[in-house]
This record gives structure tokens, sequence and C-alpha cells, in this order.
């Protein structure tokens, strides 16, 4: 007799929903930020013992995602209302005669007043003050239409012509050839929605097929990369098929699924929506407009996509099944990138908006535009009333649709027949084997040869987003194809961006066939070397088949830009491992979950790296070229170490290699310093007007204790044992412990007074020479030596502050880092050197011999505190006594 | 190397796998000669896999150690896989790879060239029967053939031991008989099988010593013989193991 008793439709909707949504925050909940608690009940044996779920490994889910987080949502307001502006501006345009330049209002009413003054001058008696007047104001209005100019991003010839028209304009015709543009605002109010009728219907007429776009996105992507089980054998629906619930039940949860818990939706089109009603001057009632139109052409969607998916589902085989999952995930990518075109370019506004034009206006009120024409600003109540209850309808249309279209197409079951065992068994001879490729390498490209979706995810897509910001950014052909340095560029991103496809979701395409490469007698640590090669060859075929394109059709390959082929193509081979090497460190093998399976934050840090590695192309210093060289490599050789320490443990859920330092977190906390030490000068740069060299030691001082800060951080979280004594904040060995205090002291400070001596000697002997006089000069205009201006402040924060932080960072995590694996000698020699090379060039030398100093008095003291004495004594005396 | 090493080739002293407060494993011996056919019986959860995975040096033991060949199977594990064969419980394959592919993957990894996959392969494929499913993709396979796919891979570079984890789940009554006739000549030739099981009846038919573990202990060790006279009966297998496995010992490995 079975006790089971029928649930209604409700209640089934309600409990899949809740399945649903339990399932992506516990996804969430994951990303934990506490530190990891100890198990709390010690080590028990016998009976009585609950076994728990076997607690994961920490794999240290940082801070950055919170960060990525509010990043992104900000993105989805910046860009959407960077879109509406753009939209709103091209809108109004329309409206005014074509024979006029639309110039910024502010540009305008600058122009007028130059007008009069030029009119001024010309009246003055005086020939010599009237010459320097009219000099002065024509290049004042010169530079008024610079500005204006600049920013357009056009190629440096398109902007000296369009510079010249405008002269030519305003010669002519003064100010009156000049029209204000709306007005420029950063924030999307309640004016950008144009008021009068013409430039507000085609507003609208744009909007709408903006909105289109997101739609497009929505389903294809919901369809294509967030739908991983589309194309599998299991189809998790079949599950929820075998409960006594009504199909019908069953595909409403879906539908109310995929309506309400994309993520994505939320991050990125709902800001947008909001930013509409926003700029039709709604105020704050905006964001419940926006949340009831989300909600409207969520359904829309998610009745579209209920419906795809049984109807691909049911009328394709598997493997067609994997092609058309293919396909969406291209589309879906297109269609995104479309949107953000649109709010970024303009031309490919104006396209739209000429579309938009060209469009008769009842197309506007297709299902999906509905919402947007309840934006208008000024739109009568019963138009509204008549629009909301066509949308109330029209939701009820379309569910009723999408689940009597399936249950249709279910009606003889919900599988196609055959199951698995679909297609026909084909006994084909096996292809010829290629003998030069074997093992891991050769698997790697037969799978790509094969898998569709693979081969679209990456070779294609890499291809997309290049393409993307070439629309964007119309002055990038002219750019690429005028300076090779660019060119350069270009093909390190190419192949650098083709990585993040490829060789960083590595181990995570291994999946649950991860098994059958710990069966083989080779480390996985190898083979997965192997498998990056592949994709490191792959780079480079992309980044040189780039350089090629580009000096085929445009250039001059001069001797000069050897240098930069070469960090083109040592870059794009050096990323791939860089990439893979953090990919694998941010996939957990063991989680099943597939998106928690791999951090995706790490993916920014990826960018970031490389962004900084195609900066320093562009760099002029050779200096800085070379430390660049140097320090990726390093970091690439510091991550696979990493790799080999972590790779044994991969599949086992508690036990993990012995946790310490390692060169890598000091690598990664060097190259972090670095970058928020640019990014705190720049923002300190255009905030405060203290002096330069001020500038420059506070965004060292503050780089210095944000990373050192997050780095304790994340040791502290990820539970380093011993982890002061390791850094040396307390003694390291025990051996020299009998040393007393004082002698450490001694010699920290005797060491510094060394260095510092060895360092004004340096200075003296350069100062023998004209050229180390002039490269001194140079060093002095922009770098700590420079003594003018240096109030007291300065002095002590370099004296007490830079040593605290640039030791944790360089003898605490890089010296002890190194210690792990080498001698004494080499990490002493080894952490100097990196030392030196984050320095500028004039100092590298005395800076070594400091950092030699100061990791002498590290190893023969065993705490942190000598070579931070060190350290003192040595900035003290620079400052002091290095006086002529 | 110790004489001990040499006169087993499995070697098992103090294993302990934990996880958290719970014990996997603990404090495990056991040794395996060469030639033996060896069963680790127990019912589901008592720590069978964890073993093997322990053997693979897919996981770290908390405490002790395992050797085969007098090789550490986790600092060693790149010699000790030289040396072993291991069919999973649940063998899965990439898409979008043939049978033949997978096979002549394995072949390479281990060092083979193709005419040596070819020539060891062949006679395997006829007892497996697996010949005619070999150009179509493995993740098409039932989980019988995925099972034959697997054991044809393990057993390729011709190992010294063949662990495998369950190996007849899933197989087809003519399937199992195969792999019957196949670990009794590797036996035959001198070679060593370690396999899991709960099945008792295959483990009598086949073996010639036998563990029993549960919850995570070992309960009995020594060959049928041996534990027979331990429980003075001549008791079946069946009743030995529900003797010493405890009637809660299923309950509680859930």
């Amino acid at each position: 007799m079975s006790v089971s008793r029928p649930i209604g439709t409700a209640r089934t909707i309600w409990l899949i929903a809740r399945l649903a949504l339990r399932r992506q925050l516990n996804i969430w909940q994951s990303a934990r930020f506490g530190r990891k608690k100890k198990a709390a009940a010690e080590l028990s044996s016998g009976a009585g013992v609950v076994r728990s779920g076997t607690p994961a490994k920490s794999r240290g889910r940082s801070v950055f995602s919170i960060f990525l987080l509010l990043i992104m949502a900000f993105n989805g307001f910046n860009i959407g209302s960077r879109g509406l502006i753009g939209l709103s501006a091209t809108s109004r345009e329309l409206d005014v005669s074509s024979d006029k330049i639309s110039v910024r209002g502010y540009t305008q009413a600058k122009l007028v007043q130059a007008e009069k003054e030029l009119q001024h001058a010309r009246e003055l008696p005086d020939a010599v003050r009237r010459e320097k007047y009219l000099g002065m104001w024509n290049r004042y209005v010169d530079e008024l239409f610079l500005y204006e100019v600049r920013g357009e991003r056009l190629s440096e010839d398109d902007e000296n012509n369009r510079v010249q028209q405008m002269r030519d304009v305003f010669a002519q015709r003064g100010a009156a050839g000049f029209t204000a543009r709306a007005k420029d605002t950063f924030w999307v109010s309640g004016e950008t929605w144009p008021r009068d009728s013409q430039p507000s219907s085609v507003f609208l007429r744009s909007l709408s097929l903006i909105v289109l776009l997101w739609m497009a996105f929505i389903v294809f992507v919901s369809l294509g990369t967030n739908n991983k089980n589309l194309g599998e054998v299991e189809w998790n629906f079949e599950w929820l098929y075998t409960f006594p619930a009504s199909a019908r039940a069953l595909f409403t949860s879906k539908l109310f699924v995929y309506s309400f818990l994309n993520p994505l939706v939320w991050l990125f089109f709902f800001p947008f929506l909001v930013l509409i009603y926003v700029a039709g001057g709604f105020g704050f009632k905006a964001i419940l407009l926006g949340l009831a139109a989300l909600l409207y052409l969520s359904i829309l969607a998610g009745a579209l996509s209920t419906f795809l998916e049984v109807a691909l589902r049911k009328l394709l085989s598997l493997s067609q099944l994997k092609n058309v999952q293919a396909l969406f995930t291209v589309l879906g990518t297109v269609s995104l990138l479309l949107v953000y075109a649109s709010c970024l370019s303009k031309p490919l506004d104006d396209f739209l908006v000429a579309r938009a034009t060209a469009m008769p206006e009842f197309l506007a009120w297709n299902p999906f535009s509905l919402p947007l024409i309840l934006g208008l600003p000024s739109a009568p109540v019963s138009q509204m009333q008549i629009v909301v209850s066509v949308m109330v309808v029209l939701i009820f249309a379309f569910g009723t649709f999408a689940l009597l279209g399936s249950e249709w197409l279910t009606r003889d079951g919900l599988v196609k027949a055959g199951g698995p065992y679909q297609g026909t068994r084909r006994i084909r001879p096996s292809p010829p084997h290629k003998t030069w490729l074997r093992g891991a390498a050769a698997q790697e490209l037969l799978l790509l040869a094969r898998d569709r979706n693979l081969l679209v995810q990456v070779l294609v897509v890499p291809l997309l987003v290049p393409a993307f910001y070439l629309l964007i950014y119309s002055g990038m052909v002219s750019a690429v194809s005028g300076n090779f340095r660019h060119a350069a560029v270009m093909a390190f991103g190419v192949g650098a961006y083709s990585f993040l496809s490829s060789a960083m979701p590595l181990l995570n395409r291994e999946d649950k066939t991860l098994w059958q490469l710990l069966t083989f007698p080779q480390s996985l640590a190898t083979i997965l070397v192997k498998k990056a090669m592949v994709w490191a060859a792959f780079g480079l075929l992309y980044g040189g088949a780039t350089l090629l394109l580009i000096t085929r059709f445009s250039h001059h390959l001069h001797a000069s830009s050897w240098g930069e082929v070469f960090l083109a193509l040592y870059g794009i081979a050096l990323y791939a491992f860089i990439a893979s090497g953090i990919g694998i460190l941010a996939t957990n093998v063991l989680e099943t979950d597939r998106r928690a399976r791999f951090r995706t934050d790490m993916v920014y840090l990826y960018m970031i790296l490389a962004a900084m590695y195609a900066n320093t192309i562009y760099s002029p210093s050779l200096w800085a070229k070379l430390a660049q060289l140097v320090l990726s490599t390093l970091l690439a050789f510091a991550l696979w170490q990493k790799v080999k320490d972590i790779t044994p443990y991969f599949l086992d859920p508690v036990a993990r290699p012995p946790r310490s330092l390692s060169l890598a977190d000091g690598m990664i906390a060097a190259l972090a310093f670095f970058v928020v030490q640019g990014l705190v000068f720049l923002v300190l740069h255009s905030v405060t007007d203290v002096s330069l060299p001020a500038q420059i030691t506070f965004a060292y001082i503050l780089a210095g204790l944000i990373v050192a800060g997050l780095a304790l951080y994340t040791f502290w979280r990820q539970d380093v044992p011993d982890l002061w004594k390791k850094i040396g904040v307390t003694r390291i060995r025990d051996g020299v412990a009998a040393q007393p205090v004082w002698r450490g002291v001694l010699r920290a400070v005797a060491l510094g007074a060394l260095a510092a001596l060895g360092a004004i000697i340096y200075m003296r002997v350069l100062n023998l020479f004209p050229q180390g006089q002039i490269w001194k000069q140079d060093a002095e205009l922009s770098s700590f030596l420079s003594r003018a201006d240096r109030p007291v402040w300065i002095c002590i924060l370099v004296i007490v502050a830079a040593p605290l932080f640039e030791e944790f960072l360089f003898r605490g995590l890089i010296f002890q880092g190194l210690r792990r694996t080498t001698g004494p000698a080499l990490a002493i020699l080894g952490s100097a050197a990196l030392f030196a090379l984050v320095h500028p060039p004039i100092s590298v030398i005395p800076v070594f011999g400091l950092g030699i100093a100061a990791a002498l008095s590290f190893q023969m003291s065993g705490f942190l505190l000598a070579p931070i004495l060190t350290h003192a004594v040595y900035n003290t005396m620079i400052i002091f006594l290095n006086k002529s | 190397m110790s004489p001990s090493q040499n006169s087993n080739l499995v070697e098992i002293r103090g294993l302990t796998k934990s996880y958290g407060a719970f014990d996997a494993v603990k404090d495990l011996n056991l040794s395996v000669s060469y030639g033996q056919i060896f069963a680790l019986l127990g019912p589901n959860g008592a720590g069978k896999t964890t073993t093997i995975r322990m053997l693979m040096g897919i996981l770290a033991p908390t405490a002790g150690s395992a050797r085969i060949d007098g090789l550490d199977c986790f600092q060693d594990r790149v010699e000790v896989k030289r040396r072993v064969g291991y069919l999973p419980d649940e063998p899965i394959f990439h898409d979008y790879l043939r049978g033949s592919e997978i096979i002549r993957f394995s072949g390479e990894m281990h060092g083979l060239n193709r005419a040596e996959i070819e020539k060891r392969t062949r006679p395997l494929l006829q007892q497996l029967e697996l010949h005619d499913a070999l150009e179509e993709f493995a993740v098409n396979y039932s989980r019988g053939m995925k099972k034959k796919l697997a054991l044809v891979c393990a057993m390729l570079h011709d190992p010294a031991l063949l662990i495998l984890d369950e190996p007849t789940n899933g197989l087809d009554p003519f399937a199992t008989r195969a792999l019957h006739e196949i670990i009794r000549a590797n036996a035959a030739a001198g070679k060593t099988i370690f396999f899991s099981t709960h099945l008792l009846d295959q483990a009598e038919k086949l073996c010639t010593q036998i563990a029993i573990v549960a919850k995570g202990r070992l309960a009995a060790h020594g060959t049928l013989g041996e534990l027979r006279a331990r429980l003075t009966s001549d008791s079946s297998l069946e009743e030995i193991f529900f003797s010493v496995a405890g009637d809660s010992g299923g309950v509680a490995g859930l």
C-alpha cells in the first residue's frame, strides 16, 4: 500500500523552485569569508561518531569575489547609463539641421564667448596688442576643438581633419556654425529621454531594438553557456519526471526557474531596465517599474527557453544538441557584445538609430518593447492602461503556449526513443594515427577536433572579442596599422585572450575523467604541462597570424620592431603557462557542481596580469621591459611550483600539501604591490595637490600597507601553521635563539650602514662621469632621492613605514619562499635581484646591495625585525648624508 | 630492501584515513604476497574504496603507510603505477573519444608503441567481446562496456598487480565469467590480484586470501580455510562475514 499522496501544481512549483533557490544559495554559501572552522568534535573513535559531510579543503575564496561583484554591478549601471545617454544624444541630433557641427554645451558656450572676444580684439587700434590677443584667442579656440575631438577616439589623421573642418566652419560662420549637444551628464537623469515627439519616438524604437538583443542574449545564454546539461545524457528534468507530479506542474516549475533564478539577468539586465525608467523621469519609482518590466520580460524569455529546450531535446539527437548548444553560446555572446557595443560605440549608435528611424512605428508595439512604452515621459493614462492589460494577457499567452507546447511535444514520452544509445553504430577504421604527437597532447587535439562546443569556445570566441573592440573603437584599426607597438599588443592580446577558454580551464575540462590520468606512471603535473604546451602553441599561432596579417597589409617591419615581436610572442608562450597555472590552482576537482568547480574570480586576476604585461610592451623603458619579463617568468615558475606541490593531493578531500609560504605567494604579493601602488598614485595624482615625491612616497607606503595586510589576512585564513615564525616576526630557528637579541640588532645596524655607505660611494662615482650626472638628475626628478620639498612626515614614513612593508614582502615572503627550495646563498641573491628589479634603474646597484644586506641580516638573526632595522638605517643615512 | 618487503607485493601498515572526526580506514594492517588473488570484503561504507584509492596514491594516508613492491604508494606513486593496473568502480571516459582511441592513449601513456598496444589488446578484446564497440564513442557505452574498456586499459602494460574495485558490478553473466577467467589466468601467470567486493560467492569462488573490513577496521584476515578454522564450524563465507562484520556493521557504515 503506497503512502504517496498527490500534491498540487502550486506545491510542485514551490518545491522545485525552492530546490533551485537552495542550490543557488549553497553555491553562494560555499564562498565563505570567515576563517575555516575547526572540526568541532575531536577525534573520537567507536560508536556515536556521526558522519557529517567531509569538510572541503578551504580554497581561500577571497575578498576578491565581493569586490568583483560590486564592480560588475557598477558596470551594469555604468554601461547602461552611458548607452542611454549616447542614444539620447543621437536621437536628438536627428532633429537638428545637419549643417551645424554638434559640440558639447560647454564648448558651444565658450565658442560664443571666444567669437565675441575675437571681434573685440579685431577692433583694437594697437596692431601689436591686436595680434597678441587674436593669436591668444585663436589658440584657445583650437584647444577647444582638440578637446572636443579627443573624446571621439579617432585616429590621428581623422582628428586633424576634423579639427581643420571645425576651424573652417568657425572662420566662416563663427559660433553660429555650432550647436550644443544634449547636456553631457555622467548619470542618467529625468531629462535623458528626449521630450520632443520625433526624437522621443526614435529613442523608444532604438531602445526596443536593444531590448530585443537582451532577450536574445538571455534565451541563448540560458540554453547555451549556462545550460550544461542540454547536450548530456542525463537531463536533470528526467529525475523530476519520476515523481508523481503532472507534466504541466513540472514544466511550469521549469519556466519559473528559468524566469526568475537567472543571476545574469538580475546582475545586468535589471540595472539597465531601471535606468530606462530613470531616463523617463520616474525617479525612485523607476526601481519598481524596472522590477515589473524585468519580471514581465523574464517570464517571456523563460517561456521561450522552456519551450525551446523541450523541443530541442525532443527533436534532435545528442550530438546535434551539442552543436546547437555551441551555436547558442556564440549567438548569446554576440548578442551581449552587441548590447554593450551599442552602449559604448558612437558609430553603432548611429547605425542603431538609423535602423530605428526606418522602422515603422507599430513595430515598437511588439511584445518585448511594451514595458518601454510605460517609460514614455508624456504618455496618456489611457494608453498606459491598454499597455498594462496587453502585458498581462501576453504573460498568460506565452506561459500557456510554452506549457501546452511542451506537453504536446512530450505527449509520447519525455525523451527521444532510444535513450543514450542513439545514433548508428558505425564501424569505421580508426583514422590514420599521427606518430609525431602522442599521449596527452594528441588526446587534447583529438578532443578539440571532435567537440564542436569546445572548438567554438576555444578557437572562435577568442576571436569575437577582439572583433568587438575593433567595432567599438573604430580608431583601433588605423592605430594598429599605424604603429607596430599597437600591433604587437594586439597580437599578445589575441593570444593571451585565447588562453582564457583554452589553457585556463585545462584541468576543469578533465572533469570526471581525471581518474584515468592518475593511473599512468607520469606525474599529473607533467601531463598537465604537456597539455598547456598544446594551448601555448595555439596561442602562438593566433598571435603570430595576427602579426603576419598586420604586417602583410600595412607595414614596414623595421629592425627596431623585432624587440616588440619578441616581447609579444614570448609573452604569449609565457602566459599560456601562467593561465594554466592559475587555472589549475583555481579548480577544485572534487567539487561536483560545475559552477563551483572553478573560481571565476581568478580569471580577472589573470586578465590584470596580462594587462600589466601588455602595458610594458608600450613602455619606452628597456628596464621596465626587462623587469616585467623577469617577473612574469618567475611568476610562471612559481605558479607551476605550486601546481607540482598540490597535484598529488587533488582527489583527496582532506589531505593537502604541508602548508607553507611559497614563492608563488611572494611573487603574487610583489606583483600586486606594484599594481596597487600605480593605482593609488593615479588616484592621489588626480585628487590631491601635494608634491610629486610626496605622492610617490605615499602611494608606495599605502600600497605596502594594503598588500601586506591582505597577504597576512589570506595566510591567516588559510591556517598556515606557525605563520609568525615562518614570516620571521618571531624567531625562526631555535638554533640561533641562543644568540642575544642585541647582537642581531647591532649587526643589522652595521649592515644597513655598510649598504648605505656603498650607495653613497656609488653616487659619488656616478658624479665623476658626465653621463652619470645626467642620469642621476633624470632620476632625481621623479625618485625618492630628490630632497626638494620633502616634508618631515614623508621622511618619517620613508624611515619607518617603507622598511616595514618592503621587508615583509621581499624578505618575509620572497626570501623565505625561495629559502624553501634553494640554499641561503641563492635565496639571498635571488631576493635581492628581485628587490633591485622593481626599483628605478639608477638605484639598482645600491638597492641590490641593500637587498643583500637585509637578507643577510635576516638569515643571520632569524627574525624580521633585523632587516627592517637594516633598511631603516639605510634609508636614514641616504636621506641625511647624501646632501651634496 | 628488507626481506619482508621482498616477500610481499602489497604491504599495508597501520594505514589510517580520517575525514575530520570520521575514520574511513583505521589502523589497517594487510599484506599480500606474489601470485595471490586477494579479496577485500566488507559492507557498503566499510572503507574498501578508500583503501584502494590510497593504494593508487589518489588519497594521502592520514597515518601509516601502504607499499607496493617496496615503494610507498603516495610518495613514489609514479613508479608504483608502472606496476599496477587499476579498474575503478565506475570508470568515466571523455566524450568524443572512441574506445580504440582511449586504449591507444592508455598504452602510449605507459610508453608502449602502437604495435605493442595492438598485440596486447587483441586477445583481451576477444575475451571480453568488446571488438565491435571499439569504434563507438566510449561515453555511449553501457556501464558494463565501460568497465570492460577500463579493464583492457588496466591490463595493457602487463602489470604485476591488478587492483580491481568492485570488478563485476554492472557486468553481465558472460562478462563476469570472462573476468573470472582473466583473473585466474593472471594469477596462474604469477600476477597478483587485489580486488574489493561485497559479493561473497565471488570471493569464495576466486580468491586465495580474504580480508574482511567493517567500519574502517580489519575484522578478519587469512585464507578461507584459516578463517573457517578460526570460527570452528564448517561455515560458509556468508556466515563468517556476518559474524565478523557484525549485523550492525552494515548499518553504521551507511
